[in-house]
Parts: structure tokens; sequence; C-alpha cells
């Protein structure tokens, strides 16, 4: 499984982020210090007195060509300095850092969702195309793409919360009356299940079904939609018919000869979902009070807060960059015709 | 099967030329006053005089709704304006060019690719300072790079053919082979992609306004709607966000219906041209 | 008397496209001997691969296989079930196709891909499976089989991976080897050495083989018994020795002629021989022989009537009206 030279394929890749780094962080520049009338009255709103203006201005070296500023501006990101949250005074990169684990645990489980669940539709959807049941997985597919998952959560909530109750009141990840479990990755379900708290992994289970589903609509539909072409596509190719020539079971033609090839291209798709992911969390989290790197930033927005905006954008971009490199790793590691 | 692809297409063209009647005659197809504020009739239900019910402040739903399709395919047409305009043009010039330019505009486009799309609108649009023209500069930004990649994929490719050859033969100006050869036969995959495209604003933009970085009160944009209905769906007042949503979920729909039914269409006739 | 392995009577194989029903099998008959090797020859479209696949029960929608009985070991082919099929296949009658460079699975290496054969029609662990596909892989003549077995497909040549489809066909000693135009995408040399594979392996296995093709020297070297097939028709049948040394049927003998060879005699033009017209759109056949628009030696009732096969000597058939003159 681990063939020569990934080491070297990793370091490569690694160094080709830099410049995309760099890139990223030129393009933040722009548009947190160079679009903004005034950066200054940003960072600290409507209300600042000049005096504070003044001081603050100084401080972000406003008063400096741009191509200094530009340094500076880098230095500080590189240093991990993201500005400062007006609202929390805190430093932007630690409130983020707070309130990653609440997005991770979210993203992760609509990932699990898409794959649960998109993955085994796509190939039904497949092996039976134009059936009643593949135009509908195509309609549902379709649907899931044009709708606001904003607007789906709160059905969600209209339905499973208020109507059937059988979902927990959107407060987040637990209710009100359960206390987190003992802190080892900051993802409850999985530190309730080391730590054995089972009151603890119950509630925050109920508590991440809706949300989690809410969140996987969007990349769902495009998985749903992939995976169903990636089989139509491998179903066709010769080497499938040389495994029915062979005699072999039909599951064993479709599960393993088929799919294994079409799940190559779709771990890309996968890495390509994950920017999806990010938009939908920030929506998700403002619908579901859930406590992540989103919901800090919403309400950052509703306090005319913006600095916590561009940190987040470089935040999630670095890490969404990261995705990707694991995934194009990935790639790499399970194709063996790919030349390392 | 042909006959149910027609139907979608069909269906959803319907709902587009009904988007954009209710868009130019809102004034008229409107029931009551939009933004006129009437607490005595805040939050009924929908039926009798107010087909959708009403919200917090009474105004009606439905004709907020009507006034918001003026409103949502303003912002949807200015974005895939924007984003098609500059797009397109870097990237016919991109893939006309090539060299250093190419990889240049590439690299760009690359870079705001790297973003997630919604969290860089709204980097833009707060930069900007919240509202909707904001909102339509941000989210024509981040289209831009889809364009891009498309103008220049198909550029690459016509620009090798045939008829360009000889036309470069004969001595036409780089301008005139842009403009005449080139761009009328690569609108196909661009107009696919701006039907898409105009789907894909309205959700941007709305999820934009939703968090207050977009259109903003009282101004009828769906998405905004929705962020005032929220607190109404815990109390039970469904309506509120709902018929907001539905709306903009028909629309993307039918833009998604009416894209992928042009692609179908396009697409064979273009291959078969080549 | 040797026992008749296989024999297919009646056969008609259908496709329903949009345009029309394409009759691509249209009522033949053939039969393989224990130990032959049957050669069907013809052009592209004939029908020749549409009937390995028929035999194989690889038909799919659109086509249909409508009629006949494919008798096979005591049982008609075309009544089995589904999964009783599947134990046939690559157990009892394996095929390999043209398209080497396509046919096998490139996330697989080529041992797992042979020992998955053997392992889905014998109870053998897998070690013993890939120790068979090892074997396999010897008797091929590829060479360190125990190395290149964990070689993935990309990592081949064509050749090489046509031994490989060999390997993988033979594995569980089928009784029928359904070889598909094995040759036609690989350069010469090695369609002479793949083919040479061919016969040793059927000497030393006992295989008895069906040889698409559309290249009559091929069959010149190694059918016994061969069927000339045209427009989903058999237009002749015969023992080698009796079809080479007279064909009765115009479109074989025309076939004959388009050989070229060394020895002809030069004349002031030296072209080669063709039959004129092409092979007719099986959308839209006429009442008559499919093969009388083509025929230099056609008649008035050709065009009417479509002539029955005939068996015109002892085991050779034709199907033409002007064959026993």
């Amino acid at each position: 499984m681990f063939r020569k030279g990934i080491l070297l394929l990793i370091g490569k890749r690694l160094l080709l982020l830099v410049p995309t780094l760099v890139g990223i962080s030129i393009l933040i520049f722009i548009i947190a210090r160079v679009i903004p009338g005034d950066p200054a009255r940003l960072v600290l709103g409507e209300s600042a007195t000049p005096q504070s203006l003044e001081a603050i201005r100084r401080e972000m070296g406003l008063d400096k060509p741009i191509w200094m500023q530009y340094l500076i501006y880098t230095e500080g990101i590189l240093r991990g300095d993201l500005g400062k949250s007006v609202r929390t005074n805190r430093p932007v990169l630690r409130d983020l850092l707070d309130y990653f684990p609440a997005t991770l645990e979210l993203t992760l489980a609509a990932i699990l969702l898409n794959v649960i669940i998109a993955v085994p539709f796509g190939i039904q959807s497949a092996l039976r195309r134009n059936s009643f049941y593949d135009h509908l997985s195509r309609f549902f597919a379709l649907s899931g793409v044009s709708m606001p998952i904003f607007w789906f959560g709160l059905i969600l909530i209209y339905l499973f919360f208020f109507v059937l109750k059988w979902a927990p009141a959107p407060t987040g990840r637990l209710g009100i009356l359960t206390s987190p479990p003992n802190h080892i990755t900051g993802l409850f379900v999985l530190d309730s299940l080391l730590t054995g708290n089972g009151e603890a992994l119950i509630d925050s289970l109920k508590h991440l079904v809706l949300p989690a589903f809410c969140l996987s609509t969007w990349s769902m539909a495009i998985l749903l939609r992939m995976t169903r072409s990636g089989m139509l596509d491998v179903l066709s190719q010769d080497y499938i018919r040389t495994a029915r020539a062979k005699g072999l079971p039909r599951r064993a033609i479709i599960y393993q000869h088929a799919l294994r090839n079409a799940l190559i291209p779709l771990i890309t798709v996968l890495g390509l979902n994950f920017g999806i992911l990010l938009n939908g969390a920030v929506l998700t989290e403002s619908i579901f009070s859930w406590p992540g790197m989103g919901l800090y930033v919403v309400e950052s927005i509703t306090w005319l807060d913006y600095t916590p905006i561009q940190g987040l954008a470089i935040f999630a971009t670095i890490i969404y960059a990261l995705i990707n490199l694991v995934v194009d790793v990935l790639y790499v590691v399970i194709d063996p015709r790919i030349k390392l | 099967m042909a006959f149910l692809k027609n139907l979608s297409v069909s269906v959803g063209l319907v709902i587009i030329v009904l988007l954009f009647f209710t868009a130019i005659f809102a004034n008229w197809m409107a029931p009551h006053d939009p933004i006129r504020i009437d607490l005595q009739s805040k939050l009924m239900p929908p039926g009798g005089r107010f087909l959708c019910g009403t919200d917090a402040l009474g105004r009606d739903i439905l004709s907020r709704i009507v006034f918001g399709s003026r409103v949502s395919t303003l912002i949807a047409l200015s974005c895939v304006f924007i984003g098609a305009l500059f797009g397109v043009t870097l990237g016919i010039i991109s893939g006309f060019f090539g060299g250093r330019i190419d990889e240049f505009i590439m690299r760009t486009m690359d870079m705001i690719l790297a973003f997630p799309s919604l969290i860089l609108a709204m980097a833009i649009a707060a930069s900007l300072g919240p509202g909707i023209s904001s909102a339509i500069y941000a989210v024509g930004f981040v289209q831009i790079p889809m364009y891009a990649r498309i103008a220049r994929g198909s550029t690459l490719s016509v620009r090798e053919l045939n008829f360009v050859l000889a036309s470069r033969s004969f001595g036409a100006s780089s301008w005139r082979l842009i403009f005449v050869d080139i761009l009328p036969n690569i609108l196909s995959p661009i107009i696919v992609n701006a039907t898409l495209g105009l789907g894909s604003a309205i959700l941007t933009a709305a999820g934009l306004s939703f968090l207050g970085l977009g259109a903003q009160p009282p101004m009828p944009e769906w998405g905004q709607m929705i962020a005032e209905g929220r607190a109404n769906i815990v109390s039970g007042e469904w309506w509120v966000p709902t018929f907001p949503g539905l709306a903009i979920m028909a629309t993307v729909l039918s833009f998604n219906l009416v894209g992928d039914g042009l692609r179908d269409i396009l697409d064979p006739r273009l291959r078969g041209r080549k | 008397m040797r026992e008749k392995l296989l024999t297919i009577k009646d056969l008609q194989t259908h496709f329903f496209t949009e345009s029309g029903v394409v009759k691509a099998v249209d009522q033949i008959d053939l039969e393989l001997d224990q130990g032959d090797t049957l050669g069907l020859v013809g052009e592209s479209g004939c029908g020749k691969s549409v009937t390995a696949l028929s035999i194989m029960r690889l038909i799919d929608p659109p086509g249909k296989i409508v009629a006949g009985r494919i008798l096979f070991s005591n049982q008609d082919l075309l009544l089995l079930g589904d999964s009783a099929m599947e134990k046939i296949r690559g157990n009892q009658i394996s095929m390999i196709f043209q398209e080497p460079m396509t046919s096998l699975n490139p996330v697989f290496s080529i041992g797992t891909q042979i020992a998955e054969t053997v392992r889905t029609h014998r109870c053998l662990s897998p070690k013993e499976s890939l120790d068979v596909a090892i074997q396999m892989l010897d008797l091929v003549k590829i060479p360190s089989p125990r190395q290149r077995a964990q070689d993935y497909p990309h990592e081949l040549s064509g050749g090489m991976r046509q031994r490989v489809m060999i390997a993988i066909a033979l594995s569980c000693q089928p009784s029928i080897l359904i070889a598909d135009e094995p040759t036609t995408a690989l350069g010469v040399t090695i369609q002479a050495q793949i083919m040479d594979l061919i016969e040793q392996l059927k000497e030393k296995t006992g295989t008895s083989v069906i040889l698409i093709t559309h290249d009559l020297g091929v069959i010149a070297e190694t059918a016994q018994f061969v069927a000339v097939m045209y427009a989903g028709k058999v237009m002749e049948y015969a023992n080698i020795k009796t079809l080479f040394g007279e064909p009765l049927h115009p479109y074989t003998s025309g076939l004959m002629r388009c050989i070229p060879r060394i020895d002809a005699e030069t004349d002031r033009r030296n072209r080669l021989h063709i039959i004129p017209g092409i092979v007719p759109n099986l959308l839209e056949l006429g009442r008559g022989c499919k093969f009388h628009d083509r025929c230099e030696r056609r008649i008035a009732v050709c065009e009417q009537e479509e002539p029955e096969i005939l068996q015109v000597y002892e085991g050779h058939w034709v199907r033409c009206w002007r064959a026993q003159e």
C-alpha cells in the first residue's frame, strides 16, 4: 500500500502549497485593506471615536506604503495574528481554534452521511438506469442542490422538533442540562465514547443528527450524481465484460470490480465537496446555534465586527487547501496506474 | 426518457418565464404593499386576504415574495453579468494568447477558487459594507473563475480549428479573430453555465442576505425574509420563512433544469460540428 | 464417433434499436466437435462476435436472444438461470476478447485476476488459487511468473496482457475456449506467438476452440472446420481442406482471392482483388440472398428469394442457389 516515493510526493505537494498560500494572503489583503474605504473603521465599527481610530491606524500601519503594509500583514498571519475580535476582545485565531472542534464534528458527521447515503443510492441508480428509482433519486439530487440549506434547516427544525417532537431543541451540541464530556479531541461524540460517558454520548448524538443531515444536503446531491455517472462509466468498460465472462457472481462484479474503479475519481469529489461543506457549515451553524466557527463569525457580523470573517477566510481556506492536498496524495496512492 | 427530459425542461422554462413576468409586473401582481407596516394584521396564517400569511410587522408575505422576485432577478442577472463579463474576457485572453499571460490569469483564478465560495463572498461583502450592491459584487466576483475556465477551455479547442487557422492565414487581427471566429463558437458551454450560474447566484446572495451581509431590511429579498422569519418557526408561525424558501427553491430548481436541458441539447450538436 | 461438444440450432439474436430491429444473428446452426478448432470467419458486422456472446449469454439490452437452442453438456444454455450460467462461464466455457489493452481491471494485479476465477469456480484457499495463477502464468510463457503475478495490467504490453487473458480463460480448464479476434489488435509477430500459444495449450489441456476472425490466413493454419458468415447468416460451412480447396460460395471464393499472394502472376495492372460494394445495412435488408448485390454469380432468383443452407457434399454446407452447379 505504501509505495515508494510517497514522502517525496507529499513534500512536493506541500511545496506547491506555498504559492497558493501567498496568493490567498494577497487576495485577503486586498479584501481587508484595499477595498474598504477605511479599514480602521471596519475593524472598530461605526461607533469608534476619532482617537481610537487614529490609534488603530497607526497600529495597523495604514500610513505606510501598500507593499509595506502587505509585508506587515503577512508577517502577522505567519505569526498567527489574524486580528482581534472587537466583540470578544480576543485574538481571532484563538476564537477560531476554540470553536473549530464543533465545526469539525459537524462536518465529519455530514461527510459520513454523504458516503453512507449517496454512494449506495448512486450505485443503485446506475444499475437501474432510467428506471423510476433512478429518476426519483436524480430528482432528489437536483432538489437538494437547488434549495437554500438555511431554509431546509428551519424546515427540519419545524418538522422534527416542533411538530413531531423527535429532535431536541436546536440549542447547540448538547441539551442545557447535560454537561460536556471530558475534553480529549473536542469532538463530543468521540470524547463521550472514549470516556465512557453514555449520557453525553446519546445527547450529543441526538443534537448532531439534524444539523449534520441539513449540512450534508448540497454535498450529498453532488456525490450522488458523481457516483451514478462514475458507475455508469465504469460498467461500460471492457474489463467488466471480462469479469462477467469469468463467471463471477454479480455482487462481486459490482462491488469489487466496478466500485473499486468508480471510487477513485470520487475521492477528488470528496475533496471539492469539503469547500461546499465549509460554506454550508456557516449557514447551518447559524440555524442550529451550533457553536462552531461559522456561528462565531455570524454573531460577529450581527455585532458589526467584521474582523473574524477575514480570519475565517484565511483559516478555512488553509484547511481546505490541506484537505485537497491529502485528497491528491490519496488519489495517487490508490490508483496503481499513476506513476509516482 | 426524452419525454421526461423535455417535460422537466419545459417546467423549468415555465417557472423562469413566470419569474421574469412577476419581476417586471410586480406592481400589478402584488395584492398588497410589501413594505407597509400594519401591526394589527401581524402573524396571520395563510388564507383569506393574505394568501401566504403575514410576518411580524404585518406585511403580506405573498406581496413581499412577488417584489422579491424583482430583487432576485436583478441580483441573478447582475451577478452573472459581472462574472461572465470578466470571466469570459479573461478566459479568452488566457486561451488565445497562451504563455505567461495564460499562466498568470489561471493562477489568479486558482487563488480565487482556493476559497470556499460563500466565505469569500462574505469577506468581500463585509469589506464593502453590507448591502445589496456589495452582495452583487461579491457573488459576481466569486463566479468569475468558473467562466474563465470554461472560456479558456473552449478557446483552446476552437483556436486550433481549421476555419480559425484559415482566418489567421488571411492576416486577420487578433480582435477580429476573437470576436468573429472564437466568441460565437464558445457560446454554448458559457450559456449553459450562465443559466446554472443564475441559480447559484440567487442561492449565494440569499445566503449573504440571510447572514445580514446582503440585502438589508426593509428590502423584500427572499433570503432576508427567511432570516426575519427565523424566530417565528419555533413559535409555530411556520409560514413566514417557508414561502420565501419555496420561492428560492422553485427558482433555482428551474434554472438548474433548464441549464441541464440546454447542456443536453447544445453539447451533442457542438460535438457534431467539430 | 467423436462427441459433439456444442451444438447451436437455429440461433437468432436481435437488437431492438430506436431505428429498427437488427437481426445480428439470423438463424444459424453450428457444431463443435471435441478437440477441434471451429473457425468463424467474416467481415465486421457479420454477426460472429454476437454469436460468441450469445453462447456466453452476455447479450445486453437492446439485444436479445429471441430463439434457438445451444446444447452443451446435455443442457440447453438458453434455458439456464443466471446463476447456473455464471457457473459455466469461465469454468466450462471461457472467452477471450479482442482488446487486451482494456480487458483487464486496472486496479487489481494480474495474479489476483487469475486467482479470482479459480477461487470462484473451485473451492481453493487464497494461497492455493494464487499458486494456480502462477502456474497459469508459466503455462502462457510469461517469464518470472511469481514476480509478475504482482504486476498491474498497465505494466504489461499488449501481447502479455492477451497471454494473461488466456491464462484467465484456461485457469479452470474449460471444455471450450471462445477466442474473439484475439490477435487483431496486436502486431504481426505477436499475432503468430499468440496463435501458436493457443494451439499448444489446446493440445496440452484438451480444450476445444471457437476462433473468430476476419483473417483467413489464421484460420487456414489452425482450424479444422470453418463457418463463413455474412449479414448474420452462415453462408458456407465445411472442413478446412474442402473450404480452401473447393469453396462453393461466391463470397468465400471472393474472400480467398482477396488474400494477397506473393506468388501471384504479375500482370500489367497488379491490382489487389476486392469484392465490390460494402456490407449491407442490417436495418435495410432485402428479400433475397443477402449477398446478391455484391455477387458476381448472381442470377434472377437471388434477388427474389433467399436460399436455404443445404448440404451439397458430405459435411459441406452452402447457402447459394448456384451451389450445385
